[in-house]
């Protein structure tokens, strides 16, 4: 990594994609154009306020909260909307014009491009940040807001334009069209406006509050650590998802995310398990269960594209010994070892969330650290419905999976990776649709219907009318896995022992072609 | 620095594009890559510029495999692609100082780096000139340029004069040819075989990602054209000769063409002269008496079936 040091501060220089995006900002007539609208409409809002004041007998006490209340929504749309989707946008244009093979043979790293990229976009928001900030501040002088709340605002909206940037670089790497990413584009850009309202209500909230009083308790810092922990971790996330989207296909892009996703499940665990402890609930542990699973199912989808060839590359870092192997299966590129690795999680989520919400192991933790008892516990059927959910959801999703890996190997062997995955999005949804077609067309289709069970049907387990049906589609869940492990077993055994190390032949090349003379 | 391509095989589903490619050339020498549209040649040249995992096979430059050391290929391969680079809001020079610095070029060691690339591609009076306003003569030398600015030791050219008038076709060869004799190791791939007879001393044909020849310009001449082309022009009657060397040993196909008579001889070098001697002996007025040296565009066309994928 390049980092300025004691050592190195003469030689230095900076990350050469941020030196590129930054004259080519410079140029640009968007970033240019938007900086000039972006000052013309804070002065004029300004003075539109200040002269509209003048002509009142009475002093607003509140006008400084008032221009702020008008500022922030359109630093929030710049630093939310403008900046992450002009750094994306450039991005999305140089792979599809075939520029960014040019980076790709250079010596810069997949992690310089995307780290320039996001530093580019950061050094526009704190450019457009820095010419609002005077304005910001002026308002403290015209009453209403207190200085505190405009430096807590600003770093909210800063932060949140970081991950919005983040997540713009993210989508722009993703392996797909200009129109698919555009598809993908416009909700993504729909919740950054709802961001930017959520920001100017949130933003409401803590002006009528004030956070100068509040900065000493933990009221405040409790929520705010907990979403910066968060922001933080979707953050990592996407970066380095990033990352591995432009890597090179040869290299070994799970293995820095299936790390990371390792560690961020271990410390959100942690996390729930101390926060579950002291808020004496319970729902911290259960929605961190969710949200693992949710995250893994997605997982096992990511795993199913990856495909079984491993490149020389990878194979060539595949460990000697038979312990750092078996470990380093689970964390390496490719289908089997993902899929495993996702099982393993799967298991130790159902299995922290059995004992935390129906052992007593919260309960156990929470008379040694707080001396509390059980009596915070969820009922015991909320807690079992939950965890039953889980594992058959999760059920369903592997053994689509496994179906979808089994059609491709078997029907569609020369079709991409991609092709399982797509199957194993395409059979869970063709089964929730095709019955309901058919209803419909009988003239039998109801709200009533639809929450009858289906077994089979992943979408049904979240609308079931009767509360009894979730242990079918468990006992369903089970042999559908059952049968999709049975089509896969003969493979996995197979990818297990294929992952060796690469061994060299010892022969020496042989000279190819007679050298040709030189040229005259 | 010797690249070899060996045993190289890509697929893309169920095309094959580069199937079992075993080919070398050293530096010093420029190899032509000859085929037609869809035959393998880009692939190829991406994996050799790693840009493409192979299937199967390697690329060994200096005996270092692009599979398993892409970083050292990186650094010692030129690669320039079909495509023109599209970066907006960008200036010939700021292009070039960024792959200097992608590429690890640091301070006074950069500046000279680019200068000396500016001024061997002739771009030095369109220095603040936008990439997207360039032609697409000028575009290419910018191109070269780039992948000259690391200095390497290999450079791929992709059908670099393509597009490109003949006066800047004309300019690229020369530049190609000074940087021949720099001692690099050059593949280029051309549609204009015309071209590459100038400047190559060693070639390879593909055809639907299979190779046909490969080897020097002689070997693969010898290889693909087994009789000597001659022309002769006499004065007088041509169809006399034509007459007296359809009855002459070693001597296929004359016929006269335009007022000249040619012919396929085989044998050696020495058949022709023994061949001239013969026709003064039999008292032919001989005026012209010619080898048709064939070139690229003839061997391709004997070697090449002319089918695509």
């Amino acid at each position: 990594m390049n980092v300025p040091t004691l050592k190195n501060w003469r030689t230095w220089e900076p990350n050469p994609i941020v030196v590129k995006e930054l004259r080519q900002a410079v140029r640009s007539w968007a970033v240019t154009g938007m900086l000039l609208a972006f000052l013309a409409i804070l002065f004029f809002v300004t003075v539109g306020f200040l002269l509209g004041q003048s002509f009142h007998i009475s002093p607003n006490q509140a006008l400084g909260r008032e221009i702020f209340q008008f500022f922030l929504p359109v630093l929030s749309i710049v630093g939310f909307v403008f900046i992450p989707v002009y750094i994306g946008g450039r991005l999305t244009a140089e792979r599809l014009e075939g520029n960014v093979d040019m980076l790709y043979i250079t010596t810069l790293s997949a992690a310089r491009i995307i780290r320039g990229k996001l530093l580019c976009g950061i050094y526009l928001t704190v450019l457009f940040f820095s010419v609002c900030a005077p304005f910001m501040v002026f308002t403290n002088l015209l009453r209403g807001i207190d200085l505190p709340t405009v430096f807590v605002l600003l770093v909210i909206a800063f932060l949140l334009s970081i991950l919005s940037l983040q997540a713009a670089i993210f989508l722009s790497c993703l392996p797909a069209s200009k129109g698919l990413k555009l598809l993908v584009g416009l909700p993504a850009g729909g919740f950054m406006m709802s961001l930017v309202g959520g920001m100017t209500a949130m933003a409401h909230e803590l002006m009528r509050e004030g956070v100068g009083s509040r900065l000493g308790t933990w009221n405040f810092w409790g929520p705010a650590l907990s979403l910066l922990f968060i922001g933080l971790l979707l953050f990592g996330f996407l970066h380095l998802a990033a990352i591995a989207l432009i890597s090179p296909p040869s290299a070994n892009r799970a293995l820095p995310l299936r790390g990371y996703v390792t560690g961020a499940w271990l410390l959100t665990l942690v996390v729930a398990l101390v926060w579950a402890v002291f808020e004496a609930s319970p729902w911290p542990v259960a929605a961190w269960s969710s949200f693992a699973m949710g995250a893994l199912t997605l997982s096992l989808l990511i795993s199913a594209a990856e495909g079984d060839d491993q490149s020389v590359r990878i194979r060539r870092t595949i460990p000697q010994s038979d312990l750092k192997r078996s470990a380093a299966f689970f964390f390496y590129s490719g289908t089997a070892g993902g899929l495993a690795w996702t099982v393993l999680l799967g298991v130790a989520t159902v299995l922290m969330s059995s004992l935390m919400l129906e052992g007593k192991l919260l309960d156990t933790l929470s008379t040694m650290w707080v001396g509390r008892g059980s009596s915070h516990r969820m009922s015991g059927s909320n807690l079992d419905e939950l965890v039953v959910v889980e594992i058959a959801f999760f059920l369903y999703a592997l053994a689509y999976v496994l179906f979808g890996l089994f059609i491709h190997r078997r029907f569609q062997p020369h079709r991409p990776p991609i092709f399982a995955a797509l199957c194993a999005v395409a059979l869970p949804t063709l089964w929730a649709i095709v019955p309901n077609l058919v209803l419909f067309f009988l003239n039998k289709l109801s709200w009533d219907a639809l929450q009858e069970r289906q077994l089979g049907n992943i979408f049904n387990l979240f609308a079931m009318k009767d509360r009894s049906f979730t242990m079918d589609h468990l006992g369903c869940g089970i042999a559908l896995a059952t049968i999709g492990v049975v089509l896969n077993l003969k493979w996995f055994f197979v990818q297990r022992a294929a992952f060796q190390p690469l061994r060299r032949p010892d022969t020496a090349v042989p000279p190819v072609v007679a050298t040709p003379p030189p040229l005259t | 620095m010797k690249v070899q391509v060996l045993n190289l095989h890509k697929r893309f589903g169920k095309t094959v594009a580069v199937d079992n490619f075993t080919f070398s050339f050293d530096n010093g020498h420029v190899f032509g890559f000859v085929g037609p549209n869809g035959a393998g040649k880009t692939t190829t040249m991406r994996v050799i510029a790693t840009l493409e995992e192979p299937t199967e096979g390697d690329v060994l430059i200096n005996g270092v495999s692009v599979r398993e050391e892409p970083e050292y290929a990186r650094r010692s391969v030129g690669y320039v692609p079909d495509s023109l680079p599209a970066h907006n809001d960008v200036t010939v020079h700021e292009y070039l100082d960024f792959y200097a610095r992608a590429y690890g070029l640091h301070g006074a060691k950069r500046r000279e780096a680019v200068g000396a690339v500016e001024e061997f591609t002739g771009v030095t009076g369109i220095l603040d000139k936008h990439l997207k306003a360039l032609s697409k003569g000028m575009k290419q030398r910018v191109t070269l340029g780039r992948a000259l600015i690391h200095n390497p030791d290999v450079l791929i050219l992709d059908e670099p004069a393509a597009g490109l008038d003949p006066r800047a076709r004309v300019e690229l060869r020369e530049l190609l040819a000074v940087l021949a004799t720099q001692n690099k190791a050059i593949l280029i791939s051309s549609h204009i075989l015309t071209e590459l007879t100038e400047i190559c001393n060693g070639v390879v044909i593909v055809e639907r990602g299979r190779l046909l020849e490969s080897g020097t310009v002689a070997e693969v001449l010898k290889k693909s054209t087994p009789h000597r082309a001659f022309a002769i022009r006499v004065l007088g009657e041509p169809s006399a000769l034509v007459k007296e060397l359809l009855q002459t040993p070693h001597v296929i196909n004359a016929r006269e063409v335009s007022g000249e008579v040619l012919l396929d001889l085989e044998g050696e070098e020495s058949a022709g002269c023994e061949l001239l001697a013969l026709l003064i002996s039999k008292g032919f007025k001989v005026a012209e008496f010619k080898q048709s040296k064939a070139n690229l565009e003839d061997i391709f066309m004997n070697v090449t079936k002319g089918g695509v994928q």
